[in-house]
């Protein structure tokens, strides 16, 4: 561990453990900000950085370990406690109230008050606000609504709040992942300039080249756990890369060899503007595809347009070569497409609803006589699948919300698998699940392309996308950066399109 | 004071009203001679005082993102109990303030079980509404109150420097109104609470105290509007503000304040309550049958939603957020972790 | 695990952010067993039922007698039949406030073709039209312009109200085919004639709700209409025909009304609504969306009416039975709320 010798100590985590129901968040993380620093902090989706932050923020309370601010113990049982000893959380989509101006905004949940009277300080209000905003050069009225700023300028915003609030540290959480590139320069002219002020900033983020360009010491997490704090100047970015993604790939990842058949789907120049595009893929029965990109590549984009969820502005869409028009859901389905979403609780399951709901919702019209649902096809049909798929439940009436998270995603398999389809869109299937269901996933999908299927498998997580594809298609900023063959598809040259930083010609 | 700039009062949502408000008034003063002589104008205004004042307390719980369907009734108890004051012979002001206290417990009442029994609005003022209207009957023994005494009445119907009281009251309460609600901390709070109450959360702002506030104050001014009711009338029907919440509920939506929460002014709601009273005014003058009044609100209600292109926005951009999955506005943190 | 920070956060804010009327999909854990969480508000009524039961017949000798008791089921089958169509609306987290008005304007729309010279039941049939017409409506406006339901209903209910205004001029009918009158005044072995179609309606809708593909669609969008878009469910058609049937049991109650009270009046049906909803919610049905039932609705119904007719006999004002009314739903929804928060603090 590194250590910057000249600056002092302003902010620790000791040993933070905490665990949700059924999960472990944060296993004995230690984290340490000085003051005027800026500290980077790097992870995949699921490494433990959210979490850390919130306890870090008081909203969480960590089951043990212990949170340090100028090295006297702090237990933060709201945020605005944390809020008020100096500890600031500025989010990707700044927390700010769309219909106050921006005074307001700054001064919200402790207006200053006129001396006399109820009214709002709005002299001193306005005042303080135009100072902060000159400090941090902006050019934005104190009293012009919220709703009315572009979303770099409600950065600014948040960070004037910050600031009012005499925030000594600043958690700043993906901020700049809707900005410009001048946006993203002059955001960090304002991160470097409050470092010589003596604020420590922790600033997370999935850009490589920012890190190394504006933090002094990163800190990398993966699977709930600290895995080492560096000086940025003492490590490059491929060993960054190593450490966040860890082991080594190939154990863990059943994949047979497999025959792949006839084209299947086609995609060609599949557009959507302002998410994605142009867009072109291939995929052939009994083959998987790997998707990988990095958050906000476009990913789960495509697949939801491919899917008449979005519908594209643009593009054509074949199955076995004769075109699409997909601008449904139902569509989609009727053409042989099956999506499992990225989101299993919001977007994939009826949480309330039992396992037997869950599973025939998509085919409902295969377990009915007339109008009526026929209950004992569908308890069949829900039995076929529990024991297919092995999903663990006392039974088909069980309601999914209290199924563990794997068995959860192998009921949203399960009910795609029903509706017996020609391409399975997987997307992100084994986030968040514990490493049996991960392998227990990994064998159906192999199992499932053996069978015929062609699989378009979506991944933030890269040794599942080497350890699965047989081709891998890598995105980045709604554009595909290249393809490569399972042969040539190493972290190395995966990473090096998901990430590069130059753009490349499309 | 602050510096109270016309862009300020006057947003889009209110100059459109405004125009639309303006281009019925030139099309009635030709078609209808008398509206623009000052005694109808000014007894539009007196028409809609009753509803106004209701709609300022209103409009502030519908800002926070709630609902309140309880006025009619606690319109009702008060006008009871105030006319019945009166004709007792209490002076005017005990009877103004009697109004007040009794709209203020019943708001009161509501806000309780809102803020800190955690009931859905709608649930709570649905009880309140049976229950208030219920108390009304045992109370009145089903019998109106007439009689009222000269002194009282007059509040309802003394002119002053050209507008007769009902008005006067209502403009005061309009301006105190936008007064709480743009320059104070509790004003400001509303709209936090009602605009992204997980922010407001994280601000340290007292959410129940907020809640259960607009609610008293809806009913407090629900019994003020229920002293003017009475005293303008001069007596109290049993079934007094039958469907008054509906009408209180209408100018308000038609002054443009957001459904959803959030948005939304007190000017608004007073030229909605306004715009309801000219288009009534106008069904008297062109000798429209008033019958056709339900319909023309109705219209007027669904038609300044519709044009209200910000809740239809506001409402695809929830749909989206959900449907794309994009975690946006909804979800401020990354969420993806273990 | 990857929900579960998520989920973390949303339960430290859990208690500021339930106060707002909760959307589908993001409530508490406690959710998770509706089944239970119904049966057991369907529990409380009956014991709310029983004790009014005993308290009335010792308040009034009249009260349980079996004539009695049948009379009473003619007063609420109006609102009854409101109460199951909104009780599908309400389980899509939605609300209808313009049904009390669709009973209004239907019942004048049977009078007035009536007077014109149509034969009756042709009559009845432009009344039944144009209550179904009023509730897809409601449901085309909500559906394709995205407007909330309370604030559509909100204007249907002043317009349609008007609209019977309009026509009728306030003028009521009456003098109707005395075969009509058997609908709202006759009885089979004693039974009133409108109860027996209540019942049938209801246990239609109770067969729709539990055990059709429609039914289940009901559900699944009102707990989650994110998913049910995901899984291919067209969730906009489900959310049409549920208004559009709520329109056509207006019509229906319309014509019970009509001919139980042997005239059509324009302002016939004022205040149902809130009747009907209040009978819905305290049957159980969140008015956060994804839970009712036709047993916890016709609990609710059968609660709300016994309470203000046993009132009555006991020589108590409606009006008390109005001042109960509220209360019972505080109280049933109070102690909802509180059996759903138990299992999360132990």
């Amino acid at each position: 561990m590194a250590e910057a010798g000249e600056h002092k100590v302003l902010f620790e985590a000791e040993k933070i453990s905490k665990a949700f129901p059924g999960v472990r968040a944060l296993k004995n993380a230690s984290f340490t900000l000085n003051s005027g620093e800026i500290h980077a902090l790097v992870g995949e989706n699921g490494a433990g950085k959210s979490t850390l932050i919130k306890v870090l923020a008081g909203v969480h309370t960590p089951d043990s370990g212990q949170v340090r601010l100028e090295g006297k113990p702090v237990h933060f049982g709201h945020p605005v406690e944390a809020l008020a000893a100096g500890i600031s959380v500025i989010y990707q989509e700044p927390n700010l109230f769309p219909d106050l101006t921006v005074a307001e905004n700054v001064f919200a949940g402790h207006y200053p008050r006129r001396k006399l009277g109820l009214a709002l300080d709005w002299p001193e209000m306005t005042r303080v606000t135009q100072r902060l905003l000159d400090g941090l050069a902006a050019d934005i009225g104190p009293l012009t609504p919220v709703n009315r700023l572009s979303a770099a300028n409600r950065q600014i915003v948040a960070i004037a709040r910050a600031l009012n609030m005499k925030a000594r540290v600043l958690i700043m959480d993906e901020p700049t992942a809707s900005l410009s590139d001048r946006e993203i320069e002059r955001l960090f002219g304002i991160m470097r300039q409050l470092r010589t002020q003596g604020v420590g900033i922790i600033f997370i983020s999935h850009r490589m080249d920012e890190i190394f360009q504006v933090a002094s010491q990163v800190t990398v997490m993966r699977d709930g756990e600290v895995v080492g704090t560096f000086l940025t100047q003492a490590v490059d970015r491929d060993q960054l890369i190593a450490l966040m993604v860890g082991r080594g790939v190939g154990q863990l990842y059943p994949k047979t060899p497999g025959v792949t058949g006839d084209l299947l789907l086609e995609v060609e120049n599949l557009r959507l503007k302002g998410h994605f595009g142009p867009v072109s893929l291939t995929v052939h029965r009994g083959e998987i595809v790997g998707l990988f990109g990095l958050v906000g590549a476009g990913r789960s984009e495509v697949a939801q347009t491919l899917f008449g969820i979005t519908p594209a502005e643009d593009g054509e869409v074949r199955m076995e070569g004769k075109p699409l028009a997909i601008h449904s859901p139902t569509q989609a389905i009727g053409a042989g497409l099956a999506y499992l979403p990225e989101d299993r609780q919001m977007q994939g399951l009826v949480l309330p609803m039992t396992v037997m709901e869950n599973i025939s919702l998509a085919v409902l019209r295969a377990v009915t006589r007339g109008r009526w649902v026929d209950r004992a096809g569908e308890e069949s049909l829900a039995e076929r699948y529990i024991s297919l798929m092995g999903i663990k439940t006392p039974g088909p009436r069980q309601a999914v919300a209290a199924l563990s998270g794997g068995n959860q995603q192998k009921v949203v398999l399960g009910k795609w698998l029903a509706s017996r389809p020609k391409v399975l869109i997987l997307d992100e299937p084994t986030r968040g699940v514990d490493v049996g269901a991960k392998a227990e996933i990994h064998r159906h999908i192999d199992r499932l392309a053996h069978e015929g299927l062609g699989v378009i498998l979506i991944s933030s997580d890269l040794p599942e996308v080497l350890g699965m594809s047989d081709r891998v298609v890598v995105m980045r900023e709604g554009r595909i950066t290249g393809e490569l063959s399972r042969e040539a598809a190493t972290q190395e040259s995966v990473l090096r399109l998901a990430f590069s930083d130059t753009v490349p010609a499309a | 004071m602050a510096r109270v700039r016309w862009r300020d009062l006057m947003g889009v949502r209110e100059v459109g009203l405004l125009l639309v408000l303006l281009g019925l008034v030139l099309v009635l003063s030709v078609a209808a001679p008398g509206f623009l002589s000052w005694p109808n104008l000014s007894g539009v205004l007196v028409n809609v005082s009753v509803v106004a004042i209701s709609a300022v307390g209103m409009t502030m719980v519908i800002i926070t993102g709630g609902i309140d369907i309880s006025v009619g009734s606690i319109l009702a108890v008060s006008a009871l109990l105030v006319g019945q004051a009166a004709k007792a012979g209490t002076g005017l002001w005990q009877a103004i303030a009697l109004g007040l206290l009794i709209g203020a417990a019943l708001g009161g009442i509501n806000g309780l079980l809102v803020a800190y029994g955690r009931i859905p609005a709608i649930i709570v003022t649905l009880a309140t509404m049976s229950t208030y209207r219920g108390i009304n009957f045992i109370l009145s023994h089903g019998a109106w109150v007439v009689g009222l005494p000269p002194y009282f009445t007059a509040l309802g119907q003394t002119n002053f420097l050209g507008l007769q009281i009902p008005a006067w009251i209502m403009l005061g309460v309009a301006v105190i109104g936008w007064y709480i609600l743009t320059q104070t901390r509790f004003g400001r709070s509303v709209y936090a609470v009602g605009g992204n109450m997980q922010g407001a959360y994280l601000a340290g702002i007292k959410i129940p105290r907020v809640q259960f506030l607009v609610f008293l104050v809806s009913g407090l001014l629900t019994g003020l509007a229920a002293t003017v009711y009475t005293a303008r009338f001069g007596l109290v029907q049993i079934n007094t503000g039958m469907g008054y919440e509906l009408n209180v509920i209408a100018a308000v939506v038609i002054g443009g304040t957001s459904i959803m929460g959030g948005s939304g002014s007190i000017q608004g709601a007073i030229l909605g309550a306004i715009f309801m009273g000219v288009v009534s005014n106008a069904l008297v003058l062109l000798r429209i049958s008033a019958f056709w009044q339900g319909v023309v609100v109705g219209i007027l209600i669904l038609g300044a939603v519709i044009m209200d292109s910000s809740i239809r926005a506001s409402m695809l951009r929830a749909v989206s957020i959900h449907s794309i999955g994009y975690r946006g506005a909804a979800e401020p943190t990354d969420g993806r972790e273990r | 695990m990857g929900e579960s920070g998520e989920e973390g956060l949303k339960m430290v804010e859990k208690d500021v952010l339930t106060q707002a009327v909760e959307k589908p999909g993001d409530g508490p854990p406690g959710l998770a067993l509706p089944v239970r969480r119904v049966l057991s508000r369907e529990m409380i009524l009956l014991g709310f039922l029983l004790v009014e039961l005993i308290v009335l017949s010792i308040l009034s000798p009249h009260f349980l007698t079996l004539y009695n008791l049948l009379n009473t089921t003619k007063y609420f089958v109006e609102i009854g039949l409101l109460a199951l169509g909104l009780t599908m609306v309400i389980i899509t987290a939605g609300i209808d406030l313009s049904v009390g008005s669709n009973v209004g304007m239907a019942g004048i729309i049977v009078g007035y073709l009536w007077l014109a010279g149509l034969p009756l039941p042709l009559a009845i049939l432009g009344g039944i039209m144009v209550s179904v017409l009023g509730g897809f409506f409601n449901g085309w406006v909500i559906t394709r312009l995205g407007i909330p339901p309370l604030i559509v209903t909100l204007g249907t209910w002043t317009a349609y109200r008007g609209v019977a205004m309009v026509i009728s001029q306030a003028r009521p009918v009456s003098g109707f085919p005395e075969w009509f009158y058997y609908l709202g005044q006759g009885t089979i072995l004693n039974i009133p004639v409108q109860f027996l179609i209540f019942v049938a309606m209801a246990v239609v809708v109770h067969l729709i709700l539990s055990r059709s593909t429609f039914g289940r669609l009901v559900y699944v969008v009102g707990n989650n209409p994110v998913a049910a878009r995901f899984s291919g469910v067209n969730v906009r058609k489900v959310l049409l025909e549920i208004y559009t049937f709520t329109g056509f049991l207006a019509g229906l109650s319309a014509l019970v009304l009509i001919s139980r009270t042997a005239t059509a009046r324009a302002d016939a049906g004022v205040g149902y609504e809130m009747d009907a909803i209040t009978a819905v919610v305290l049957g159980g049905a969140s008015i956060a969306g994804g839970q009712g039932s036709v047993t916890g609705t016709g609990l609710g119904v059968v609660v709300l009416s016994l309470l203000r007719n046993g009132m009555d006999l006991a020589g108590m004002s409606q009006a008390s039975g109005a001042v109960l009314t509220g209360i019972v739903l505080v109280l049933a929804v109070l102690s909802g709320e509180w059996m759903r928060r138990r299992p999360l603090r132990g």
